[in-house]
């Protein structure tokens, strides 16, 4: 084929045969015929679930990859179930920390409820684009319940903010949240642009591991969201040393702990759902107490604590106790805030009975009565 | 705005279109208002800056008139000044941080921060000013008394950011009696600028991105066989950047009937570094070779008619590149690139002294292509100073004969699934990604030798041209979805 190729752009025309050379502007015109009918083509294909085994990322151009994750797999979970009732909402101690199939399971067991629960937990995300990300989900699904897991780092000014611009930057969220663009629109509705913009940064060094690591986290995500952490930590019940560069840098984070108002009005942004008919429960994982070594004072906990509550009530929310980090083994922990595959099921069972008894007892339960 | 992106495509056609539109003895003017307008979208102060140069050289242009008995006085004068300027500006981090030293103990300092931009094209400009007077000095062109003519020498947007460096006598014949623009011409824009949006996104951008950020910085991290590939990748990245932004800029200019000088013409299958220099950047070695080589063979010449002198010899080829190194940033490894390529000048010219040689065209075949590959090996491996410091490229230099055995094991593994594919870097295998972009540009080249026309593209079967306009649309769908435009590497000369 090559051969006959080169002999055709290199061929000498005599006189006799001599024919005036085909426009490039044909070829150009054809060229992008070619290129609108094939995406045409592959977004038929795309919305068909056919591609899903060859192509199984998507993406809707967000930096975070692990948050675009946790949205196909609720978009694929809202298809096949139907709706979702619980959306939990939190940070990276959420994603791998609560299985809503065992929390599903234990609630089922003690109220007779088959709810319908996801984990959108997203890591490194603070309260402050959990907001707007509780918005969106909102709006699009109509959740009978949100449950926010925030802890005191959510209420420190300017913790991660830089997290917080470039998820927010992303033209899809900004769709979303209403401020439109070509763009936002593009990745909002193609099902081509979404399949192939996981291969954006195909010429970047760091592809091929990237790719390959996104891949095997989508795939180690269950279907309602949870992913499980397979290690074990060590030291985690060693006090943490301001002389080390690793803690320093937590130290300093919780030197002179306040509440920052801007944070505080995130907060009571989500709890203002309640007045479109969702239910917000407040809550917090089980860290180990090595976890708050790093305050400055012990008194700043109890005061956050307070304070939280007062909070939450005061908008209508409810606060759920956290539950005793004596009832999770320190070999079911990746470290003094995570919790890991073993610890995950153990909490979720915990959080199950919690929420059935606030049923019970409060009538706050996770299905809408009758 | 780089010449890549979708407005300057677009204001470029708006503002030929209007040019068409005008009456002729309007085009000129009208040209330098979009030219300048161009300009102001990289900073007004730059208008200022190359706006009091121009005013200079355009002087200093009519003062160096042979009639005027001190006109070698005002060429010399302007020379310096161009090259004072280009100092001031392009080496500010060279003297800067003494100087501001200097300022707070006089009890004079600088603001913090303070820094002296480099207006953009001011090499480029600087060279052709210098050719300008030097031509006018030697009674090659008349003054140009024309101060807006004068001005789109200098600021002519096509090619105000990286040249081609044109030459003064060249380039005011076809402002003057601009080519006629018809179907054809446009259509050879077309494709130039077609085949130059294919060099810089499809092949160039690439090929740069998956270099890793520490590969020439911190080489000893990687096993030779990545560096090696790192190597070739950089060369031909560096090749199509500047060759695929030359053709953009030569069918836009033709759009206004303005030939620019064509400035590659397959560098890489040079037979020796003689050919070499009159293939890659061809504009500026044309310069070089007309304005230091010459000059210095001819000076030293008469001081020592025997060619064969040392000084004769060496210095002309040595020195000749090492004011090229000079251009392109004040810094011991671009002495070192520049000196390389000196000595690989001198050291071809060594059989000429003992007998007379062929031309390289006469040698048969296989000499021809042995010459073909020991250039483009070392014309590789002088890339590395040209893009890391000194010690760094002995480094890379020794590292990349230094090469681990991949992991044929585990890839075996992993593809039969008895293990679980983790990384990519785990095998120690060179990017796959990397290698076919590489092989693709190099294919690409060999059929444009094998046409010998750089609009080569234009004959190709429609199937042929169809496919590479899906992959350019492809290309470019998922380059405005990274919000990323990779700058021209040649912007920052």
């Amino acid at each position: 084929m090559i051969g006959s190729f080169l002999s055709m752009t290199s061929k000498k025309i005599t006189p006799t045969e001599k024919k005036p050379p085909r426009s490039f502007f044909g070829g150009l015109l054809c060229g992008l015929l070619t290129f609108v009918l094939l995406a045409g083509v592959f977004e038929g294909i795309c919305r068909t679930g056919w591609v899903d085994n060859a192509l199984p990322l998507r993406s809707v151009g967000n930096y975070h990859t692990q948050f675009e994750t946790k949205w196909f797999k609720l978009e694929d979970y809202v298809r096949v179930n139907g709706g979702v009732d619980v959306i939990l909402l939190g940070n990276s101690m959420v994603n791998t920390g609560v299985d809503p199939e065992v929390v599903a399971a234990k609630y089922k067991e003690l109220t007779g409820q088959d709810v319908r629960i996801f984990n959108f937990g997203v890591e490194g995300l603070t309260i402050a684009p959990m907001s707007d990300l509780a918005q969106i989900l909102v709006e699009k699904y109509h959740p009978r319940v949100i449950i926010l897991y925030t802890e005191m780092r959510d209420y420190i000014a300017g913790n991660g903010d830089d997290v917080t611009r470039k998820f927010l930057a992303n033209a899809f969220i900004q769709q979303q949240l209403g401020n439109p663009s070509i763009e936002g629109y593009l990745e909002s509705n193609s099902a081509a642009l979404q399949r192939l913009l996981p291969f954006r940064y195909a010429s970047r060094a760091d592809f091929l591991d990237t790719y390959i690591l996104d891949a095997r986290r989508f795939s180690e995500t269950t279907a309602q969201g949870y992913e499980a952490d397979r290690q074990t930590g060590e030291n985690i019940d060693t006090l943490p040393n301001p002389a080390d560069p690793n803690d320093a840098k937590t130290f300093a984070l919780f030197k002179n702990y306040t509440m920052d108002p801007g944070r505080i009005a995130d907060l009571e942004s989500i709890l203002a759902y309640k007045q479109q008919g969702t239910v917000v429960i407040v809550t917090e994982l089980p860290t180990y107490p090595t976890y708050y070594a790093f305050l400055e004072n012990a008194s700043d906990q109890q005061k956050y604590q307070v304070d939280l509550q007062q909070i939450v009530e005061a908008n209508g929310g409810y606060l759920l106790p956290t539950v005793s980090s004596d009832l999770i083994p320190l070999a079911d922990r990746v470290d003094n805030h995570h919790l890991n595959f073993k610890g995950a099921p153990i909490y979720s069972a915990l959080l199950g009975g919690q929420l059935a008894d606030l049923c019970t007892l409060q009538q706050v339960c996770l299905l809408a009565e009758g | 705005m780089t010449v890549t992106s979708a407005i300057f495509l677009l204001a470029a056609i708006a503002a030929a279109l209007l040019w068409h539109w005008l009456p002729e003895k309007l085009r000129k003017y009208w040209l330098l208002v979009v030219s300048l307008g161009f300009l102001a979208t990289w900073s007004w102060k730059f208008i200022l800056v190359l706006g009091v140069l121009t005013l200079v050289n355009y002087q200093l242009g009519l003062f160096a008139h042979p009639k005027n008995p001190r006109s070698r006085r005002w060429v010399v004068a302007g020379i310096v000044i161009d090259i004072l300027a280009l100092f001031v500006f392009k080496y500010s981090n060279f003297y800067l941080p003494e100087a501001q030293k200097l300022l707070a103990s006089l009890g004079l300092p600088l603001s913090d921060g303070f820094q002296i931009l480099l207006p953009v094209g001011l090499s480029f400009l600087v060279v052709q000013w210098i050719s300008y007077l030097v031509d006018v000095g030697n009674q090659m062109l008349p003054p140009q008394r024309d101060l807006v003519k004068f001005s789109l020498y200098a600021f002519y947007f096509p090619r105000l950011l990286s040249g081609p460096v044109e030459r003064a006598r060249v380039f005011f014949p076809r402002l003057d009696n601009p080519l006629k623009v018809d179907r054809a011409l446009i259509e050879r824009s077309v494709v130039l600028i077609f085949t130059g949006l294919l060099r810089k996104l499809v092949f160039a951008d690439p090929m740069f991105n998956m270099i890793p950020a520490n590969a020439f910085t911190d080489p000893s991290k990687y096993a030779g066989q990545h560096l090696f590939l790192f190597l070739l990748a950089f060369g031909f990245a560096l090749y199509n950047d500047f060759a695929g932004y030359t053709m953009i800029v030569r069918g836009v200019s033709l759009w206004f009937g303005i030939e620019l000088t064509n400035n590659f013409n397959l560098p890489y299958l040079s037979r020796n570094f003689s050919e070499f220099w009159t293939r890659w950047h061809i504009s500026l070695s044309n310069w070089l070779r007309d304005y230091i080589y010459f000059p210095l063979s001819w000076k030293l010449n008469k001081l020592n008619a025997n060619q064969k002198a040392f000084f004769n010899f060496v210095l002309p080829p040595m020195v000749t590149l090492f004011v090229s190194a000079l251009w392109h940033g004040l810094s011991w490894n671009m002495l070192l690139w520049g000196g390389l390529h000196g000595l690989y000048l001198v050291a071809e010219r060594v059989p000429s002294l003992f007998k007379t040689q062929k031309p390289m065209h006469e040698h048969p075949r296989w000499r021809q292509n042995l010459g073909i590959g020991a250039t483009f090996t070392f014309a590789m491996l002088a890339w590395v100073p040209f893009k890391t410091s000194v010690f760094n490229t002995l480094v890379y230099w020794q590292s990349m004969f230094d090469w681990d055995k991949p992991d044929f094991f585990l890839l075996k593994r992993v593809l039969k699934g008895k293990t679980l594919l983790l990384t990519w870097t785990a095998f120690d295998i060179p990017n796959p990604i990397l290698c076919l972009v590489l092989a693709l540009a190099m294919l690409f080249d060999l059929l444009q030798n094998h046409s010998r026309e750089e609009t080569f593209i234009q004959k190709w079967p429609l199937w042929a041209q169809v496919l590479l306009i899906v992959i350019l649309m492809l290309v470019v769908v998922l380059s405005a979805f990274t919000h990323q435009l990779a700058p021209f590497v040649y912007q920052n000369f």
